[in-house]
């Protein structure tokens, strides 16, 4: 009986449960739970227990593919990658290092993160390196980096379970992230007092004492609105205020304005219940605030953030165990990927690329001279690929042509590269534009780490050999560095880890042999540390924690007769992103195959739509006929749309309208249409 | 060969040195699945061992049932080309394996599944796996928190329907033979077996009995067939299901699975059949979209009635086996355990 166990971390979302991949006579055979695994103990959620299925479809990318005259070509390893270095130097000569641009991935490793950024900064010369947080949790780095001076979640998954009070914003965590939802379901079970602030009934809100159900894209003025209150009524923590914190008088005057009576039209909720909420999260202690994309993705997304720490530090409760502002991180390794610097303006760990003395560091460790400029971000990446300044793309495990807002223009980008080269493990959208496709390999066939929402660095262990002529996506960077004169020689991605944190303080006392068992939380500062469990403690990362005065203001796109509907978007339960792994998953697949879009019972009888019913979603970037759900989940007047499915992409409707300061896409909220379908 | 057929019950016994001698050898010489370490994580699981040190011998239960031998979470029937009804060929199922340390509960479980597998349509992929299977259990010296098998009359101990049974007295174990695989085992290996030993396992049972928070399994039974269960019992645990499956996926009773075929990677095609279960909505989905047991309330309490009623009519024996591990990997907090004291009428209010 050929048969073991490789124990790994779960290729979804970011709380980053532990399990072991089955595998029997070399191939995949199931998932076995973890009960000594931190985060999961004992559980998994639908997408765990079937996550081995996701990376085995007949359509994986067997080989590398070129483009020829419009159709692909498979090839040979060598010749793909000549191609890949040849056309990157092509560019590069031609236009200038800046460019080009390279995709890091929130799905791939830290290793492969690390890697990427060290290429396009290394090797191609710029600062271009980005990845999928762009178009998630940019605004929580910026954001909370603005407030306490670090961008991450403060605490740990497991201390939710303590909280007395549990705030969740733009949160949807038992569908989103089922194992913190858990911890939700356990603190209510215990007592807890649950506040849950979202335009629709989730299934977060039907655990909530209080459903505050405001309009999408008003959080600025809700959470002023709660200060306002606590402030007025005395209920804020004026030791804590005093000693920990600055700024609190411009706060005062901020919010002041933003009175229960004012904030209830603008919101959609009654004065009264926000008024009381305000009083429930004050008074009770430790209170944890939980949030998502409901607060990022939005043309306010840092400035919603940074209400969000406002709201925590006037109580107190940001430095406390069980309490802080906790960002879920919605994918397997987007915090590892921005810990990693897939980012423009800094070295992984938040180390800025326009300070001399950290690019005097990077220099000599890498031996070559680096670029000072920041540089783009994703969204200014495309921007400028249509612009034409843009020519060459080095895209890895990303798929904007389905994820990123108003895909129609994305196309445009993409159209107008001269070069595109894409690492997949299979054909997406995005890939099928690409000059040339190179087969990565899955979670489960290769060994690096991930780092969860709570910081936690754990590791994946090569289950099963890669399948096809598949590369992991490490070696893959490795040998295009290679290829064009800089050598990327490691024996493995355990030697990637070490050279990562001799140069990254916070994983400085990280490495494959320590997280072998348990996961280490950064920062860990070397190799006696022993990670820490929550931040802030006695002292803000900057020093004193920053109060800032912000204003409510409205949507790029707000309703109007043209397009009386605000329609916001979102996960369910069985399904992941844009779906290329779920969708392909025969259970996930069976329990939600078709994309919907819900609409509430009142619209859904004005326009004779009955639940079922074929119906046209239209904004004015584009239309889908969708299956209306016609339930009383969302508010009158607003629309809700997942975005799993390519065959009806939600983000062909979507604004491009972005974040001033994280340039984050506003998914979450604009203008659109509903009629019944003829 | 029947899967089981019970022998009258041989007693002796057999030194913990001796057990160990016996296990190290039958791991060279066939294919023995015992609790042992996982790598890195370090849960203990049923697992293939090469030699006795890597048996784990104080261990409470799995969070897997050893069903997964039998019934695996995904096994391959067989492969076949879609061009020619000639090239099918079907996965051997002739291993022959040796368990060690499985619990009374999961002997029990493998009872039913055998009867329900053996019920009207005869399952040859489960049967002739179990045929060439000899199982050595251990029966539990204390129960565990989340266990309450003497409620449903599986364990600690067992009285009968095993093939080995070991009871721990002290330096030694006393040794049980209980089936015709089980004395063919133990003829082979005799020399390691000593003389019968006094264990009295009514008294072990009553004791454990006395030290749960249990339930009388047939007031459950008559509440549930008389539908007299408050309707909100039902809408609370709907609530807080979030749809993994896995109270389903890894109890050691539940037998339901899906067919699909598979094209892998390199264009083989197989026919798999997989783990499935009732609390997952496509399960009773029909084409066309209807589904006849919506709301989750029905689906939730379907489970409750085939565990605690259908399956004590069909099978005449409880389909818990109060492993407990369906409380121990819900991410909904349902307790299983509460929840039927709850239709007992002796736990707190819903
Ligand atoms: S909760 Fe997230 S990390 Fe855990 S099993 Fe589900 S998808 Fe994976
Ligand atoms: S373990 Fe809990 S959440 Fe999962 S299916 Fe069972 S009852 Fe539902
Ligand atoms: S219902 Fe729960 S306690 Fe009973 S046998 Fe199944 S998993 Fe074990």
């Amino acid at each position: 009986m050929n048969l073991k166990h490789v124990a790994t971390t779960c290729p979804y979302c970011g709380a980053g449960c532990g399990f072991y991949l089955k595998v029997k006579e070399g191939e995949l055979a199931g998932v076995i739970p973890s009960k000594n695994h931190p985060v999961s103990q004992g559980r998994l959620c639908i997408k765990g227990i079937t996550s081995w299925q996701s990376v085995i479809g007949a359509d994986r990318i067997k080989k590398p593919l070129v483009k020829k005259n419009g159709e692909f070509k498979e090839t040979s390893w060598d010749k793909a990658l000549d191609l890949v270095a040849e056309k990157l130097t092509a560019v590069r000569e031609k236009h200038g290092p800046d460019s080009l641009g390279v995709w890091g991935s929130a799905r791939c490793t830290n290793e492969l993160n690390y890697l990427a950024q060290k290429l396009a900064r290394a090797v191609l010369g710029t600062n271009n390196v980005d990845h999928c947080a762009r178009t998630c949790h940019s605004p929580t780095v910026a954001g909370l980096v603005r407030s306490f001076g670090s961008g991450a979640m403060t605490n740990s998954i497991d201390e939710l379970k303590d909280s007395a009070c549990i705030f969740a914003v733009g949160s949807n965590a038992p569908e989103a992230h089922p194992l913190i939802g858990w911890r939700i379901i356990t603190a209510k079970d215990k007592g807890a007092r649950i506040i849950v602030c979202d335009p629709r009934k989730t299934d977060m809100a039907q655990y909530a004492d209080f459903h505050i159900q405001h309009y999408p894209g008003t959080d600025i003025a809700l959470l002023n609105c709660l200060m306002n209150v606590i402030i007025s009524e005395g209920l804020e923590d004026k030791e804590y205020v005093r000693t920990r914190t600055e700024g609190f008088e411009e706060l005062k005057k901020a919010v002041a304005k933003y009175t229960p009576e004012y904030t209830e039209p603008v919101v959609g909720v009654s004065s009264r219940m926000l008024a009381k909420a305000a009083r429930l999260y004050a008074t009770t202690k430790p209170a944890s605030i939980i949030y998502t994309l409901g607060i990022t993705e939005h043309t306010v997304g840092t400035e919603n953030v940074m209400s969000v720490a406002n709201l925590a530090m006037l109580t107190g409760n940001v430095g406390i165990e069980s309490g802080g502002v906790n960002p879920l991180r919605g994918q397997n390794n987007v915090q590892g990927a921005c810990d990693m610097a897939a980012l423009p303006n800094v070295y992984p760990g938040y180390q800025k690329v326009d300070d001399p003395q950290i690019q005097q560091k990077f220099e000599k460790a890498w031996d070559v001279k680096l670029s000072p400029k920041p540089g783009l971000t994703l969204t200014d990446q495309l921007i400028q690929a249509r612009e034409g300044n843009i020519k060459g793309l080095y895209i890895i495990g990303e798929d904007p042509l389905t994820s990123d807002p108003n895909i129609t223009e994305v196309r445009k980008a993409l159209e107008s590269l001269e070069f595109l080269v894409v690492h997949e493990i299979y054909m997406t959208p995005t890939a099928k534009m690409a000059d040339v496709v190179l087969p990565g390999a899955s979670f489960a066939e290769k060994t690096g780490t991930f780092t969860n929402s709570e910081r936690r660095v754990q590791l994946i262990n090569k289950a099963i050999e890669p399948i096809c002529s598949s590369r992991g996506d490490w070696e893959i960077v490795c040998d295009v560095a290679t290829r064009m004169g800089y050598p990327f020689e490691y024996a493995d991605t355990a030697g990637v880890m070490d050279e990562i944190a001799s140069l990254t303080p916070i994983y400085g006392g990280i490495s494959h042999d320590r997280i072998r068992k348990v996961g280490l939380q950064w920062p860990c500062l070397d190799k006696s540390h022993p990670g820490t469990k929550y931040l802030h403690k006695d002292k803000f990362s900057r020093g004193l924690g920053k109060f800032h005065a912000i204003e409510h203001r409205p949507p790029a796109e707000v309703p109007d007769e043209q397009y009386p509907f605000i329609l916001s978007t979102g996960r369910i339960r069985f399904h992941y992103n844009v779906g290329t792994m779920s969708r392909r998953t025969h259970l996930l697949d069976r329990e939600h195959p078709f994309m919907f879009v819900e609409v509430n019972t009142a619209d859904g009888e004005r326009l004779s739509i009955r639940d079922m019913d074929d119906c046209t979603v239209s904004t004015r970037r584009g239309q889908l006929t969708v299956k209306a759900r016609v339930s009383d989940r969302v508010k009158q007047g607003v629309l809700w749309m997942p975005f799993h499915f390519v065959e009806a992409p939600a983000n062909l409707l979507t604004n491009d309208a972005f974040c001033p300061i994280a340039r984050t896409g506003e998914y979450k909220a604009c203008a659109a249409r509903l009629e019944k379908a003829k | 060969m029947p899967v089981i057929s019970k022998i009258q019950i041989k007693n002796a016994s057999i030194t913990k040195t001796n057990l160990f001698k016996l296990l190290d050898l039958i791991s060279q010489e066939k294919f023995l699945i015992a609790p042992a370490e996982g790598p890195d994580l370090e849960d203990i699981n049923f697992l293939p061992v090469t030699g006795a040190e890597q048996i784990c011998f104080d261990y409470e239960n799995t969070l897997v049932p050893p069903k997964e031998y039998f019934f695996g979470q995904s096994e391959c029937m067989f492969s076949f080309s879609p061009r020619s009804n000639e090239s099918i060929t079907v996965t051997d199922q002739s291993e022959e394996l040796v368990f060690f340390g499985v619990r009374p509960c999961d002997v029990k479980a493998i009872e039913l599944l055998d009867k329900f597998y053996e019920r009207s349509f005869v399952d040859d992929y489960y049967l002739s796996k179990r045929a060439c299977s000899v199982i050595i259990s251990v029966a539990c010296s204390q129960l565990n928190e989340e266990c309450f098998c003497t409620s449903v009359g599986s364990g600690p101990v067992l009285t009968e329907g095993f093939d080995i049974q070991l009871i721990d007295a002290g330096n030694d174990f006393a040794v049980q033979v209980g089936s015709e695989k089980g004395l063919q085992l133990y003829e082979q290996y005799q020399d390691f077996f000593g003389a019968p030993i006094d264990v009295d396992a009514e008294k072990e049972f009553e004791k454990a009995k006395a030290s749960e928070p249990g339930f009388d399994l047939q007031r459950v039974y008559d509440r549930l067939k008389s539908n007299k269960v408050d309707d909100r019992l039902w809408a609370d645990i709907a609530r807080r299901c979030q749809s993994c499956g896995l109270c389903l996926l890894l109890c050691p009773t539940c037998s339901c699975y899906t067919v699909i075929d598979r094209v892998t990677p390199n264009g083989r095609n197989l026919r798999m059949r997989e783990w499935d279960c009732c609390y997952f909505e496509g399960f009773t989905r029909m084409a066309g979209g209807q589904n006849p047991v919506k709301p989750k309330e029905e689906m939730i309490k379907r489970k409750y009635y085939h565990k605690l009623v259908q399956q004590i009519d069909e099978f005449g024996m409880s389909g818990c086996t109060g492993c407990g591990r369906c409380n121990t990997v819900c991410v909904g907090n349902v307790n299983w355990l509460e929840n039927i004291r709850k239709i007992e009428g002796s736990g707190r209010d819903v």
